[in-house]
């Protein structure tokens, strides 16, 4: 069991948000779409669902870049950008032109920098890219930058997309051979001065994030819910939804597909919010 | 405030498979970039003729033999893990680690992992040449993390993980996060590693952004024509100071920012260069004038040395401390580049020597900063590094004089 | 005055290009320009255009140079590629 975070001051969820690949259609109707990827649109999508719940003005995707300029930002990603990198790699092999936008946008690290144009955040960012913990390290590297001092508030996406074709590589490790799930995932965290400036009050604060690189968790007890992954990168949308939904203390394990897992467990009481500024 | 001590480095480059080697090139002024006939630019290749001696020194090392118990195989998809862990057994030697010990975390920067193994096979498979089988065999190293499996599934290691992959910026961030990783009892080492290989990808798409030079590259020239791409390993040990039986250099602290400008160019202004490296300088605590020598990205692209030039000019002054880059020596291996660069610096900053621009004739006219055209002796104390990547991503560390063995 | 059909063939390269699919097409002529106050497009859009017009009409820039002053409009895109197609005849 690896300790991947464990904070001595609270760090907030002041906002979570998720999406899918069919919010995504036409998208590229406003024009600052033009050249978006698909993980580009999910990981807005999920962004800007989290930005709506967040009481100040710092929520638009236009108005007050400034509030935002000091956040950092993380993205998290498994196999990045893969869609565009066989576009580029096949126009290359078939047609013998290298397309400038297509490398552009196939690095993992892509996203990050769409979305800080975006939105106009000019603090600390970072893009992780760690298998199926790609999701919880981006947890834990905002969770580092809030506590270096780095930043008050992080923005942490995480996306892995299908792409067609490629389903039995990408899926190789899963049970059956095949991946099926894709999606997007966002949580913004601050600590107490940034949740202030946010306005918002916390949905829970992450008291541990660990790692069993060994296969086998042991037997969940009472408020511990077990569940397994269905993309890489899902991490992160799983610990969205469920704060979402839980009311109590608690403990999330997520079963990756090797036998390996990830456990997180937050404060989520009524004493939390009270407790929280604002 | 912790100290976080350098007390074990190894590297695999285009120059030369020591830090040793890294610097007694830097010193003649020996560069180790080659101009490829076939696509008429200048790009640093590692020596790939090494790589079986390089694999059987692993294979006879008696914690190689522990890492890989049935040797690291003569496949050439090898190349990542012998190149690695080569780096490890070096730096670990220098640390006077016989094993790797408790409490030890690692950071590895990457941004194109096993690609130069899959590329030719995905078209492929797209063609229909070759069969989804085939493929799907072909990638199964595509996770940026497969190389540190040695070393997690083999249980050598307990610490946290993390793999960066922030573009060019990577190796530079992943060191900021290991000093604060350290500094703040998050763990009591840490490992920072990456390995970057020339491919298909990498070459084909900086050339069709106009980025690559037909020549080794010039930084911050008023002729400057592009950048050279290259291929390198690195990896730096680095320890909280009152457990390190080695002691190198220390590292001081490191910031970030974000441009928030362009997808691939620096905003010209070197306004988010600027915040990376007051952020560093604040978390290292110490103030702007200890700055002895400033060593950059210069990639000698016409944007990166303009922004980067403008930022120092900002900080420092009409009078900044010698500023120079060293990629005329050892071309950019994009995310492995902090990585290395730091390792040249220090080996730089024991020999007395801040290195000069090698290529570098006559300034352009916009930068004001003073470039160090050539190495200079010069009894350096502090260094400040900076690193740029695509995403407008901006990173900054500060390098502290430290010497000598407890 | 560029021939209607190169300018066409023109803005319907540059639009599938850099995915100007919403953009609507009878608003552009010769005399729109590429950057600010035209079509807006950046400067890796530009380089991505230059590669999709080389392509479509087997054209060849010779520098850079010479790129900035073809590559300011739909009409000195159209005049560079009915200036080099009519050299190779």
């Amino acid at each position: 069991m690896v300790l991947l975070t464990q904070q001595k001051k609270s760090i907030f969820v002041a906002a979570v948000g998720t999406a899918k690949r069919n919010e995504c259609i036409d998208m590229d109707r406003d024009p600052s779409f033009r050249k978006a990827t698909l993980p580009m649109m999910m990981a807005w999508q999920a962004l800007n669902k989290a930005l709506k719940s967040v009481t100040t003005e710092a929520r638009s995707d236009d108005e007050n870049r400034a509030n935002r300029k000091d956040w950092g930002l993380v993205f998290g990603t498994s196999h990045g950008e893969l869609e565009v990198t066989k576009d580029f790699l096949v126009t290359l092999a078939t047609k013998g032109l290298a397309r400038p936008i297509l490398f552009q946008n196939s690095l993992h690290h892509s996203t990050l920098g769409f979305i800080s144009l975006k939105l106009g955040i000019s603090g600390p960012g970072i893009t992780v890219s760690n298998h199926f913990f790609s999701g919880e390290d981006a947890i834990s590297a905002a969770i580092d930058l809030i506590e270096g001092g780095h930043c008050d508030v992080a923005v942490t996406v995480a996306v892995d997309t299908l792409v067609h074709g490629l389903e039995a590589a990408l899926g190789q490790y899963y049970p059956g051979g095949q991946i099926e799930g894709e999606g997007a995932g966002c949580l913004i965290l601050a600590n107490a001065a940034g949740l202030k400036r946010l306005g918002a009050k916390p949905l829970a604060a992450f008291d541990r994030i660990s790692i069993n690189h060994q296969a086998g968790i042991g037997k969940p007890k009472d408020g511990h819910i077990e569940v397994s992954s269905d993309y890489d990168a899902d991490g992160l949308e799983k610990i969205a939804h469920y704060l979402q939904e839980a009311k109590t203390l608690q403990t999330l394990s997520l079963k990756k597909p090797d036998g390996t897992s990830a456990t997180i467990q937050w404060r989520h009481s009524s004493k939390e919010r009270e407790s929280a500024p604002c | 405030m912790t100290e976080v001590t350098i007390s074990g480095t190894g590297c695999i480059t285009c120059l030369g498979n020591s830090p040793e080697d890294l610097l007694a090139a830097a010193l003649s002024g020996q560069h180790g970039l080659s101009t490829d006939p076939h696509l008429g630019l200048t790009l640093g290749y590692t020596n790939e003729s090494l790589i079986p001696s390089l694999r059987s020194a692993i294979n006879n090392h008696p914690y190689g033999r522990s890492l890989f118990p049935n040797g690291i195989s003569e496949d050439i998809r090898t190349m990542p893990l012998v190149y690695l862990y080569s780096c490890l057994l070096a730096a670990m030697k220098q640390a006077q680690w016989d094993h790797i010990p408790k409490d030890t975390g690692v950071i590895f920067a990457t941004t194109t992992g096993y690609v130069p193994y899959w590329e030719d096979d995905l078209v492929a498979f797209q063609a229909g040449k070759i069969s989804e089988q085939d493929f799907t065999v072909s990638f199964q190293d595509h996770p940026l993390s497969r190389p540190l499996d040695p070393l997690f599934q083999g249980r050598h290691i307990d610490g946290p993980l993390r793999i960066v992959t922030s573009a060019c910026a990577a190796g530079t961030q992943a060191l900021a996060l290991a000093h604060q990783w350290i500094a703040l009892g998050k763990v009591q080492r840490c490992i920072v590693a990456g390995t970057e290989l020339l491919s298909t990808l990498t070459i084909r798409g900086f050339n069709s952004l106009s980025l690559i030079s037909k020549n080794p590259c010039a930084p911050f020239d008023q002729n400057r024509d592009g950048i050279n791409l290259s291929e390198a390993a690195g990896l730096i040990i680095l320890e909280r100071a009152d457990l390190a039986k080695t002691k190198i250099a220390s590292l001081s602290g490191g910031g970030m920012s974000l441009d928030s400008y362009d997808m691939t160019s620096p905003d010209p202004s070197g306004h988010g260069i600027v915040r990376a490296i007051e952020a560093a300088l604040k978390n290292a605590s110490i103030p702007a004038k200890t700055i002895d020598w400033i060593h950059t990205h210069g990639t000698g692209s016409q944007a990166n040395d303009i922004a980067e030039a403008a930022a120092m000019s900002h900080i420092f002054g009409s009078v900044t401390p010698p500023v120079s880059s060293t990629k005329g020596l050892h071309g950019h291996a994009l995310a492995v580049s902090g990585i290395i660069e730091t390792i040249l610096c220090i080996e730089a900053m024991n020999h007395k020597t801040i290195l000069g621009t090698l290529n570098h004739q006559q300034a352009d006219e916009k930068i004001k900063a003073c470039i160090q055209k050539e190495n200079l002796a010069f009894d350096v104390r502090r260094i400040l590094k900076t690193t740029l990547g695509f995403g407008g991503v901006n990173a900054a560390i500060v390098l502290t004089h430290g010497l000598g063995t407890n | 005055m560029q021939s209607p059909q190169v300018v066409t063939n023109v803005i319907e390269t540059i639009f599938d290009s850099v995915n100007l699919r919403f953009v609507d097409k009878t608003t552009v002529n010769e005399n729109t320009v590429l950057g600010q106050g035209g079509l807006g497009l950046d400067s890796v859009d530009i380089l991505e255009v230059v590669v999709a017009i080389e392509h479509r009409f087997g054209v060849k820039l010779q520098d850079k140079k010479s790129g900035v002053e073809a590559f300011q409009s739909v009409g000195t895109i159209a005049k560079f590629v009915e200036t080099n197609t009519d050299a190779t005849h």
